[in-house]
């Protein structure tokens, strides 16, 4: 694999290790350093002790759901970007994140270079229209 | 008293006397002693006694003659008590008349003219009138009245703060008048043509209380003694008694009609209710058993009035239907307990079990002294058939739910397993394969897990349907259910404890089903206590045909938020879980008739409280 400068920081919460070890394999393939939270909770520890520049979790997860992580991220860390995945998004679920502040959002499944795109994207500044 | 004009004392009636007994006993005593002088003179007196018979014989025809007289004095005396006794009767008989006139009637303007008459023939007077104040105690209105000509009294005033009249009525002191001057209109107001000249006006006075007034007047002058003003008066007495009571009578009266109103009310609304009634006094007999309750309990109206609650027994076969709600009855009457929406069941005649919903309280008067007790009940039956259709229907839908959730559960590991795979392909060494391999294992397996959720969720009524008429020994078959658990899931800081009531029914459900809802609620409270803790299963029979096991531990407690999703299927707050345990449970248990509930406190520890049907 080729040495090339970090892209970026990102952190994948997903309560599938699945899902999460498949989508940090292509993110850090392509140049990005990516960490793995398990939960809510583990995502938040982990951001205290070293912020990531992008979180991508899931939307739906055991205590703490992705929505609940996005508002407190966006509150204590107004900086970091956040990107929700879904394996099924109403409507209703995307009006709910774009008011948490969510700066983009994933539809599974999904590629690794759309998910590729996006973390780029939201790295650049393109939010949510 | 006051009188306007020719002031005269009440003296005797007139009476004459022509003798009195002082006089005819003295000369009963003279002739006595002449008698014995005669009978002396004859012993030895010699020729003046001749002289002394003679005078002796004029004094003795002297004294006969008074004796005479007197005697005559007697008769005319004897004669005039007859005529007195007489006259007396004849007072008697216009009081008694009065009282009657009183008595007789409780139409107080009946009974002021009764009065009135009563009084003129007293009197002899030929004009009279009873007036009581109006309703704005402003002016008099006439009760009854003699000797008017009707159209004189239409649109008479007679103010109560002016006049004689006014006075009499607020001073409470009767006024006579006598010698009263023509009144110019005399002719158009009397009957008689012509204006009173003696008049009495009294006060109809009782209780301390002045109610009216009553004028007795006639044209004769005439001046009234004592005795036929005390007389007046108390008939006036009488009169005011009356109307005192014609009053509190009218008062009476209204709030005995209100009460027979409201109690005809009440009792038609008992009776037209949709609920079955049944009431008892304070001794516990029926007293009331409406329409409903006899077609709910099969049972007729007159076999149970007046029955004891007591009698309600399983071995009295006419109140077999009432026998489930005996202990609830008699813990009103004697514990003065309150239950509500309580439900018992029980089989009819038919062999159809009927399903009750009730309250029974007790009743109290407003002082809080015991009256009876009462129960309220309804026949829910065709609402509980209603509701297991519905759950069938819900059950229906939940699977739909479940097979959108679970689209989108699977959606998931299928992600990842489709996105492995691939890289599986790339991977370079055997490490990394082995790896992926594992990986997409494990979510393959996750896909598993989730449709054999599926598959005991909607495969569950097939089995509960066959299981429904089974019943089982609750304390045996849960104790060996317990140990087992135990045994594979023990831990060395968690304490079991065990809480059975000793004689507990057999309950309606299979030992498959029943093993399936403990073992999940044992497999919850050990999972809410990770630093272990008491793990306390208790059952104990309600009394009302259901046994009650709670599954008690001192977890973490489920938090509010939460305590209403957990029997909503795919609700977990466990990392691993389907978050199906609870739903296949609650629906387990509503199938075959029983419930399940939860108490809970964060911290504190959480209670699942099951209900099964008692056989």
């Amino acid at each position: 694999m080729q040495e090339r400068k970090p892209l970026g920081k990102l952190m994948i919460v997903d309560d599938n290790e699945g899902v999460r070890h498949l989508v940090s394999r292509w993110l850090e393939r392509v140049g990005f350093i990516v960490s793995q939270a398990k939960d809510g909770a583990d995502a938040l520890d982990m951001i205290k002790k070293e912020p990531p520049d992008v979180i991508i979790a899931d939307i739906r997860m055991p205590k703490i759901s992705g929505l609940e992580l996005a508002r407190m991220v966006k509150r204590d860390f107004p900086d970091i970007k956040v990107v929700l995945m879904t394996a099924y998004s109403s409507p209703q679920t995307i009006a709910q994140a774009k008011r948490e502040g969510v700066d983009d959002y994933l539809e599974k499944p999904f590629t690794q270079d759309q998910v590729e795109k996006i973390a780029r994207g939201v790295l650049e500044n393109n939010n949510l229209p | 008293m006051e009188r306007e004009s020719g002031i005269r004392k009440g003296a005797p009636r007139n009476r004459k006397f022509l003798g009195d007994k002082k006089t005819l006993i003295g000369s009963l005593v003279i002739l006595s002693l002449l008698v014995v002088v005669i009978l002396v003179s004859y012993l030895n007196i010699g020729i003046f006694r001749y002289v002394v018979q003679g005078i002796c014989a004029i004094l003795i025809l002297g004294s006969f003659l008074v004796i005479f007289y007197q005697i005559r004095g007697f008769e005319e005396q004897s004669k005039g008590f007859v005529e007195e006794i007489t006259d007396l009767n004849t007072r008697f008989g216009i009081l008694a008349d009065a009282i009657n006139a009183v008595s007789s009637s409780l139409d107080l303007q009946d009974m002021a003219s009764n009065i009135l008459g009563v009084m003129l023939t007293l009197t002899g007077a030929g004009i009279g009138v009873i007036m009581m104040p109006d309703e704005n105690k402003e002016y008099f209105e006439v009760l009854a009245q003699r000797g008017f000509r009707e159209a004189a009294l239409q649109g008479l005033r007679v103010p109560l703060e002016r006049g004689s009249i006014g006075k009499v009525y607020r001073t409470g002191t009767p006024i006579i008048k006598e010698r009263m001057p023509e009144e110019p209109k005399a002719a158009e107001i009397y009957v008689e043509g012509r204006s009173p000249v003696t008049q009495i006006i009294m006060p109809l006075r009782a209780k301390g209380e002045t109610v009216g007034v009553a004028i007795s007047a006639t044209t004769q002058l005439h001046s009234y003694t004592q005795e036929e003003i005390n007389l007046f008066s108390n008939l006036c007495h009488q009169m005011a008694v009356a109307i005192i009571n014609v009053e509190l009578y009218k008062q009476n009266k209204k709030t005995l009609e209100w009460l027979a109103d409201s109690q005809e009310y009440t009792e038609h609304f008992i009776e037209e209710m949709t609920a079955g009634v049944l009431v008892l006094n304070e001794e516990g007999k029926v007293i009331h058993f409406n329409r409903e309750a006899v077609a709910i309990t099969g049972i007729e109206m007159k076999d149970v009035i007046n029955a004891h609650y007591q009698e309600f027994t399983e071995a009295h076969s006419i109140y077999k239907n009432l026998a489930p709600f005996r202990n609830y009855l008699e813990l009103c009457l004697t514990e003065n307990k309150t239950f509500r929406r309580q439900e018992i069941s029980y089989r009819k005649s038919g062999g159809k079990m009927a399903v009750i919903s009730f309250n029974a309280f007790p009743l109290h008067r407003a002082n809080g002294e015991l009256l009876g007790a009462s129960l309220i009940f309804m026949d829910i039956t065709a609402v509980k058939e209603m509701e297991a259709r519905l759950r069938q229907q819900d059950h229906l839908s939940i699977l739909g739910q479940m097979s959108a959730k679970i689209a989108h559960e699977v959606k998931n590991p299928i992600f990842a397993i489709l996105g492995l795979a691939d890289e599986l392909k790339e991977a370079e060494d055997e490490e990394e394969r082995n790896r992926l391999i594992e990986m997409i294992n494990k979510e393959a397996n996750l896909c598993n897990q989730w449709i054999s959720g599926m598959l005991t969720f909607s495969k569950a009524p097939a089995i509960i349907r066959d299981a429904k008429e089974s019943s089982l020994d609750l304390k045996e078959n849960l104790h060996h259910i317990l140990v087992d658990f135990i045994r594979a899931n023990g831990k060395p800081n968690l304490k079991v404890v065990e809480d059975f009531e000793e004689s507990l029914p057999q309950v309606k459900i299979s030992f498959d089903q029943l093993r399936h809802v403990f073992v999940n609620l044992f497999e919850n409270a050990v999972h809410a206590m990770p630093d272990g803790g008491v793990l306390t299963v208790r059952a104990r029979s309600t009394g009302n045909g259901y046994v009650e096991v709670r599954v008690e531990d001192t977890g973490i407690g489920i938090s509010k938020e939460h305590l209403t999703s957990i029997f909503a299927p795919f609700f977990t707050t466990k990392d691993e879980g389907t978050g199906l345990g609870l739903a296949i449970v609650q629906k387990i248990l509503l199938d075959i008739g029983g419930s399940i509930d939860v108490l809970s406190q964060e911290n504190v520890g959480t209670a699942i409280i099951v209900k099964l049907q008692a056989v």
